[in-house]
């Protein structure tokens, strides 16, 4: 199990992460969502030991992460920006991998490179973004890691590299039974392979469940009043957005329950259907209400 | 294998449940055969794994399917139909309902009888 508990970071005085606990299970993935600057990519930083956090504790199966390379190789980190040797080949690179890490598998890096198809000849300086995601993303799995830490790791993929990515991503959950943590601003992405989410917001986390009950926390529905909707039910606090074609309103509803239903039927709603919601509109309309 | 409606208002994990049944009724799916993994089915559908793995859990429960660690899901050996009385029960107040509809119409007992049989056939090859 890795466990985070209580992390705390700031940079000069400014504080970045606020009290953040979280655990990723052997097996699961756990998305990380939030705006730009929310704290994400310094928890992760703290949470692959990159960064020592100001207070709290990074743990894999009870030993701390920080300064301690026996456990920090048994956790893959495939970072936002991925920085190697300017000049080595992709080969050489390999190589040194090879050296590194005792339990890297280079039949299981050929093989992702049979699918992702990178120059190996290169020197790592020639490649595009997107390539370098690609070499971060095979080195750090071939190393066999019991978790992998992935940051943005979508950004700079086209949607076919996306779409094998992501399968490579679930054959090693469920082959190895590694856990994973990912943040990504791809949340259509995330909301077909994660078990749990935690949104942060100015470094705290403001949400924390299954990515089952993340997708109930809003409920969208599909609302027929016949002679237009009136003013008492733009008024209902419940609902966070609203709009209409014709008769048809849909709206995008908090605290969702058979009294409100009612409230709607009683309001000359004639047609009231609960319709499937995206992650990515409810963390839209999630981060509005907020505003407002 | 499975087409789902967004737009229903029928929970996403009740339809993954309702067309799995239906294509081990019509033997398209036969014992046996491996479905794909939790995992697999929430990418291909673009849904959430814990909403697959409700479904999954369900039908296990229903001894529809099984899953053999380390090899994976597959339709259940010998599928046991046994009727839920309560779920019986259930069915038999909705059809009530829809029954009443039909009559409604004019649908005379042989009328309906057909229409049930027709259904019924469609459903299995049996």
């Amino acid at each position: 199990m890795l466990e985070v508990k209580n992390i705390y970071k700031s940079y000069n005085k400014n504080q970045v992460v606020k009290d953040v606990s979280l655990t990723v299970m052997p097996g699961e993935i756990h998305g990380l969502i939030g705006e730009n600057s929310a704290g994400k990519t310094t928890l992760i930083k703290c949470v692959t030991g990159i960064y020592k956090a100001d207070k709290g504790d990074v743990l894999y199966d009870e030993k701390p992460v920080y300064d301690n390379p026996e456990v920090k190789e048994k956790i893959g980190y495939v970072a936002d920006y991925n920085e190697y040797i300017k000049y080595y080949t992709i080969s050489q690179m390999v190589h040194m991998y090879e050296k590194f890490y005792p339990a890297f598998n280079k039949e299981k890096f050929n093989d992702f490179n049979q699918i992702f198809k990178l120059p190996v000849d290169k020197r790592i300086m020639t490649l595009s973004k997107g390539q370098k995601m690609r070499l971060a993303f095979m080195l750090e799995t071939a190393k066999e890691p019991d978790y992998l830490i992935l940051d943005e790791p979508t950004s700079g993929l086209d949607p076919v590299a996306k779409a094998k990515f992501f399968e490579l991503l679930i054959n090693e959950v469920e082959q190895r039974e590694i856990g994973v943590l990912i943040s990504s601003h791809h949340l259509d992405g995330l909301e077909k392979i994660c078990d749990s989410v935690t949104m942060m917001h100015e470094g705290v986390v403001e949400r924390q469940m299954s990515m089952e009950d993340m997708k109930s926390e809003l409920v969208k529905l599909n609302v027929v009043f016949e002679g237009g909707a009136g003013k008492a039910v733009y008024d209902l606090p419940q609902i966070l957005r609203i709009s209409n074609v014709g008769s048809i309103y849909t709206m995008v509803v908090k605290e969702y329950d058979e009294s409100f239903d009612k409230k709607l039927r009683e309001l000359g709603a004639s047609l009231v259907e609960p319709v499937d919601i995206s992650l990515e509109e409810l963390f839209v309309v999630l981060e509005e209400a907020k505003e407002d | 294998m499975i087409l789902l409606d967004y737009k229903s208002s029928k929970p996403i994990y009740e339809q993954i449940i309702e067309q799995i049944k239906l294509n081990v009724m019509k033997q398209y799916l036969k014992p046996g055969d491996a479905i794909p993994s939790v995992r697999k089915l929430a990418l291909e559908l673009e849904i959430t794994p814990g909403t697959v793995a409700k479904a999954y859990q369900e039908l296990e429960r229903q001894q529809i399917i099984e899953t053999i660690r380390g090899k994976g899901t597959f339709i259940a050996g010998e599928i046991e139909l046994k009727p839920d009385e309560k779920k019986v029960l259930e069915i038999k107040k909705r059809l009530q309902t829809e029954l009443m509809e039909l009559k409604m119409m004019g649908y005379s007992k042989n009328m309906v009888v057909d229409l049930v049989v027709g259904i019924y056939e469609e459903m299995c090859v049996c």
